[in-house]
């Protein structure tokens, strides 16, 4: 009996040590099992939900018709009607595709697509908008995109001469001239052709070959001479250029 | 393990399977009674009868018609418009894209994922649904729409850098999601590559979009409002023609789809 009461302050302890990491522990389950409650929600949300339902939809009963009506003049008759509304409709679609020569320009891959009589006649690399953001100094601001639309020829230009305008100036940290100067006009850098689009768009020529294939103009279009060649004597004053 | 430590985990237990059940029936509900709803926006039965309990007579062969007739009348319809239009011709597993009619680039789709919805509608709501193209209201994607570089100029000739040759390697991984006007979504992903970061990528987005979905059901679950049901087509393609088209189309652009 006296062991036990002397032994008893000591055993205390040991339930006192051991006491404490259950309580620990206990209050990391308060706390785990909300969240880990909560974490539960939010993952059947997530991931159980959509396919739970995308299985609640019931297909609807679908039958066939009347097998007399499917023999039936009159059934032939629509049938008939729907074909040739069809047909109508497949010749007013595909007469939106012009005959005249046109061109496609895919400013991402940057290539080019050249068709004559509804056919892909040739195809390339180009060079297109750099999608460069140039900001001056003065708070000028310049985005050299090259616009996405239908464009169409206003013009065919040989031997032309370039025109720089202000940006070009601007982004070699010149001092701009007054618009006539002598300095803005440069020739041969354009190619031997040059078409212009709208807007002060051309497709034109470049001396700058190793870029092909990348975005790098200031929203001209570039081609490679013999492209160019191609693309000038197939398109007309009034063909158009789809930009996508 | 304590008393109180048991009765929470009762209470918790209870309490997240109540909410499970919920949670399972608003949002089923959500997603049959969007069908319902479309199928009574098309119904021609005026007399109020219910669509699941119908059946429907269909003559595959003028249904096929018809559907190639709506969807040539939709091109027609979206060629009108000045801007790039997305063709969607899923049967054939084609995406198109259209200026004016014209044919400007297609892609070979990879792989098609289409909602249970779309193909669980209701005849007349299927003709309905496609008999006009649909409208692009809200994007997101990987990668930016116009990838603007900022470019300072220089003061002077000392500070002036020739341009050099843009890095043009297809390196991010493009996935982007268009949310038409009436509530669909169109998901454009990049067929996975085996890399790491491109796994990631992919189930990064995702993630992000379901997490997005889910915090927007949650958010009318708790005012007791039925969450909202987003029917979608996943689109699978690679990855180069993914970006060709989410930079091709506008930011509102018409969408027409062939189911």
């Amino acid at each position: 009996m006296n062991n036990i009461t002397e032994d008893f302050p000591a055993n205390s302890d040991i339930l006192n040590q051991d006491e404490k990491p259950s309580r620990v522990v206990n209050r990391l389950l308060l706390v785990s099992i909300p969240a880990g409650a909560l974490l539960l929600y939010l993952a059947f949300l997530i991931f159980l939900i959509p396919a739970l339902q995308e299985a609640a939809f019931v297909s609807p009963r679908i039958s066939a018709p009347d097998s007399t009506y499917l023999t039936s003049k009159k059934y032939k008759n629509e049938l008939k009607v729907a074909r040739s509304e069809l047909n109508i409709l497949q010749n007013k679609f595909r007469n939106l595709t012009p005959w005249n020569p046109y061109l496609v320009v895919n400013t991402t891959d940057n290539r080019f697509y050249l068709y004559r009589n509804r056919k892909l006649i040739r195809s390339g690399v180009c060079s297109t908008g750099s999608y460069t953001l140039l900001k001056s100094h003065d708070k000028r601001e310049w985005l050299f995109q090259t616009p996405k639309g239908v464009y169409t020829i206003q013009g065919k230009i040989t031997s032309p001469v370039w025109r720089r305008p202000d940006w070009s100036f601007v982004e070699e940290g010149l001092p701009i001239p007054p618009p006539n100067d002598l300095s803005r006009f440069e020739a041969g850098v354009l190619g031997d052709y040059a078409m212009p689009i709208g807007n002060g768009y051309l497709i034109h020529g470049t001396i700058y070959t190793r870029f092909f294939g990348m975005p790098v103009t200031h929203g001209c279009i570039r081609l490679k001479d013999e492209d160019l060649e191609a693309a000038y004597h197939t398109l007309m004053i009034g063909s158009k250029v789809y930009i996508f | 393990m304590n008393h109180r430590l048991r009765r929470l985990m009762v209470i918790t237990g209870s309490l997240l399977l109540a909410i499970l059940i919920y949670t399972t029936y608003m949002n089923m509900q959500a997603a049959v009674r969007l069908s319902d709803r479309f199928c009574r926006q098309f119904s021609s039965d005026t007399n109020g009868n219910s669509v699941r309990k119908k059946t429907f007579a269909i003559d595959p062969q003028m249904d096929s018609l018809r559907k190639e007739k709506s969807f040539l009348l939709n091109r027609i319809k979206a060629a009108q418009s000045d801007s790039i239009v997305l063709i969607l011709d899923l049967p054939d597993s084609i995406a198109q894209l259209e200026l004016k009619g014209v044919m400007l680039y297609r892609i070979k789709i990879s792989e098609i994922h289409i909602s249970r919805f779309f193909k669980t509608l209701c005849p007349e709501a299927r003709i309905g649904l496609f008999a006009s193209p649909w409208k692009i209201d809200t994007f997101q994607s990987t990668i930016p729409k116009i990838p603007v570089m900022v470019k300072i100029a220089p003061r002077d000739t000392s500070e002036y850098s020739p341009d050099i040759a843009p890095d043009t390697t297809n390196r991010d991984p493009v996935h982007f999601a268009l949310e038409t006007e009436q509530g669909f979504i169109l998901f454009f992903n990049e067929t996975i590559p085996d890399s790491l970061p491109g796994k990631t990528a992919y189930h990064t987005f995702l993630l992000g979009q379901k997490w997005h979905s889910a915090l927007s059901s949650l958010k009318n679950l708790a005012m007791l409002k039925p969450p909202d049901y987003k029917p979608f087509i996943r689109i699978r393609l690679p990855r180069r023609d993914a970006k060709i088209i989410f930079r091709a189309i506008p930011e509102k652009a018409l969408v027409v789809v062939k189911m």
